[in-house]
């Protein structure tokens, strides 16, 4: 068991209301981690302490043997994790193709100087940098809108473009936020080849929020359910579907003895 | 090939435009729209593509026009140099104020550059042996260059063109290359920016020290043509102008600066007939012409570009402002 990125202990309050607490993860190589729980659960915020966004309270976050708690967004970036978000958050009115030029920035500087003044090397590198955008758009099969502004393509092709851009970092660790929010059945279906894909052929680590239950138990090799920004449970996915305390949280007491009948 | 016959006739155009006008008076206007098309490139660096609003940009202006007003009088050094020296100074200014300011988001930045201005101003006004107090420091030599004097204003319209167009030039190449995307990702979206790997607050601090350069460097080139500075030429007021330029030559559009120049300075000029309904005609011709331009003369420049090559309709409306074409 190979674990590329542990949670220790974390913890993070917002006024009074702790959004998350005491949480602890091991996240494996190349495997899809889901993280599962009712509205307000905690789960994106596990997402913006991991990457930066907030400072956790308590707790340290470990990238192999680095610690990376206190770093800021671009630097998590840097290290190798990327994340989508849950409203999505394209750049409007760049092009599609725009959009991952500017993630491409982080693996091929071009530099500020040599743009001002135009250099051979820089226009080389510019047209390298662009080929490859071209490529992961291609990938997301959303190369023949490379030109489109990015809030004219639809709801799907926006979240596909989101996935293409966070890919385009490079990363040893992709956070999904509900990418197939708002997605009809066929774009959802084509997401999660997506994301195996990636996670095959690329041997990512995927970390999973997601609310469509048939998606988290399909792809995921295990699940952690949050609740109250407690971890409730945790396991392959057919372990958690019978986990009492989850049936709890989703669907009230009441409902253990249902399931328990079934 | 058509571009470079349109590029050919524009600089003959540009050439011989100082030569077509016999008053003094007309040739120093061209040479006030060549300072204020610097001066509406280095705030559409900071507003149009970074998307910091800033009122303090005159701050800047001031400090090298009197860099190089202090240099040139007092130490005796030549154009160039006191253009160096200005320039380096308002890059240093801007890295010290950007700093600390650009953390400030929305309006508290372009309320802490007013604050920065006035101080500016009060400086300028104040360190009296080293400024000249209020009344400014006069006697600052033309601008020569190996000998050669720019002492009428049709000589300093050239010194002024090859200037522009060097900084226009680099301006330029860098807002289409793809460090100027990375700059209209921070401005978009700057959550967003940063988990994208884009150090955002080191990419607004430099934009705004190339900014800030652009315009102590448009401030020298105006201590040399007009041989004179006093503190109440950089008021918060000349930072508002420059605004105006952007905003209505179209804020976030290469050209913007150009556009925006020619109006505001022309409209300035002839409106002076007026006496005094000049400000209030020049107030409600800004209302209306933003009201029915809100993106800028360059914003309605894109649009026809669209509709010209409806094919292409998309890529053309990729730059921001443009959205009520749909």
């Amino acid at each position: 068991m190979d674990i590329v990125l542990t949670i220790e202990d974390v913890s993070k309050n917002f006024g009074g209301i702790s959004a998350v607490k005491n949480l602890s993860i091991e996240v494996e190589k190349n495997k899809i981690l889901s993280i599962i729980g009712p509205n307000g659960a905690g789960k994106t915020t596990v997402f913006n302490l991991l990457t930066g966004f907030y400072k956790p309270d308590k707790g340290r976050f470990r990238y192999g043997e680095l610690d990376i708690t206190g770093f800021p967004p671009h630097k998590v970036a840097d290290i190798g994790i990327a994340r989508t978000f849950q409203n999505i958050k394209i750049f409007p009115w760049m092009t599609a193709l725009d959009n991952v030029l500017v993630a491409r920035q982080l693996r091929e500087r071009t530099g500020l100087f040599r743009s001002m003044f135009r250099t051979a090397g820089l226009i080389k590198k510019e047209s390298s940098s662009a080929d490859k955008a071209m490529e992961i758009l291609k990938h997301f099969h959303i190369a023949d809108k490379f030109d489109f502004q990015a809030k004219n393509l639809s709801y799907g092709d926006q979240r596909k473009l989101e996935m293409a851009r966070a890919l385009a970092t490079e990363p040893k660790i992709l956070l999904l936020d509900e990418p197939t929010a708002g997605m009809n059945s066929n774009e959802s279906e084509e997401c999660v080849r997506v994301i195996y894909n990636i996670k095959d052929k690329l041997g990512i680590t995927i970390i999973l929020i997601e609310h469509d239950m048939n998606i988290v138990m399909h792809v995921s090799d295990k699940v952690v359910v949050l609740d109250h920004g407690e971890k409730i449970a945790e396991g392959n996915p057919g372990d958690v579907q019978k986990d009492k305390a989850v049936i709890k949280a989703y669907l009230g007491e009441e409902f253990i003895a249902y399931a328990e009948n079934q | 090939m058509k571009k470079n016959i349109s590029l050919a006739i524009l600089a003959i155009v540009l050439l011989v435009l100082p030569l077509l006008f016999q008053s003094r008076y007309t040739q120093h206007i061209l040479n006030m729209i060549l300072i204020y098309v610097m001066l509406g490139i280095s705030v559409n660096l900071i507003f149009g593509y970074i998307g910091a609003l800033t009122l303090g940009q005159a701050a800047f202006f001031g400090i090298g026009a009197y860099t190089a007003a202090i240099i040139s009088t007092k130490l005796g050094l030549s154009f160039l140099p006191c253009v160096l020296c200005s320039a380096v100074m308002g890059c240093l200014a801007g890295f010290i104020i950007g700093i600390p300011t650009l953390r400030l988001k929305g309006p508290y930045f372009a309320i802490a550059t007013i604050g920065l201005n006035n101080i500016i101003c009060i400086i300028f006004l104040n360190w009296e042996h080293l400024t000249g107090g209020a009344v400014g420091i006069s006697g600052i030599p033309y601008a020569s260059i190996l000998g050669l004097q720019f002492d009428t204003e049709r000589k300093v319209y050239f010194l002024l063109l090859v200037s522009v167009f060097l900084i226009f030039l680099l301006y330029r190449n860098m807002i289409s290359s793809h460090y100027g995307k990375v700059m209209i990702a921070v401005r978009d979206n700057e959550l967003a920016a940063s988990a994208m790997g884009i150090d955002t607050a080191k990419v607004k601090v430099i934009v705004l020290a190339i900014s800030t350069t652009i315009a102590a460097i448009a401030g020298a080139y105006y201590a040399h043509i007009t041989n004179y500075v006093a503190p109440d030429a950089f008021p918060v007021m000349e930072s508002i102008t420059f605004l105006i330029i952007i905003v209505l030559g179209g804020a976030g559009f290469k050209y913007g600066p150009i556009y925006g120049a020619v109006v505001v300075v022309i409209l300035n000029e002839y409106l002076q007939y007026f006496e005094q309904f000049n400000m209030l005609i020049y107030g409600v011709l800004i209302m209306i012409l933003l009201l029915f331009l809100p993106s800028g003369i360059a914003g309605i420049v894109e649009i026809a570009k669209a509709k010209y090559y409806e094919k292409k309709k998309i890529y053309y409306l990729k730059e921001v402002g443009i959205d009520e074409m749909k």
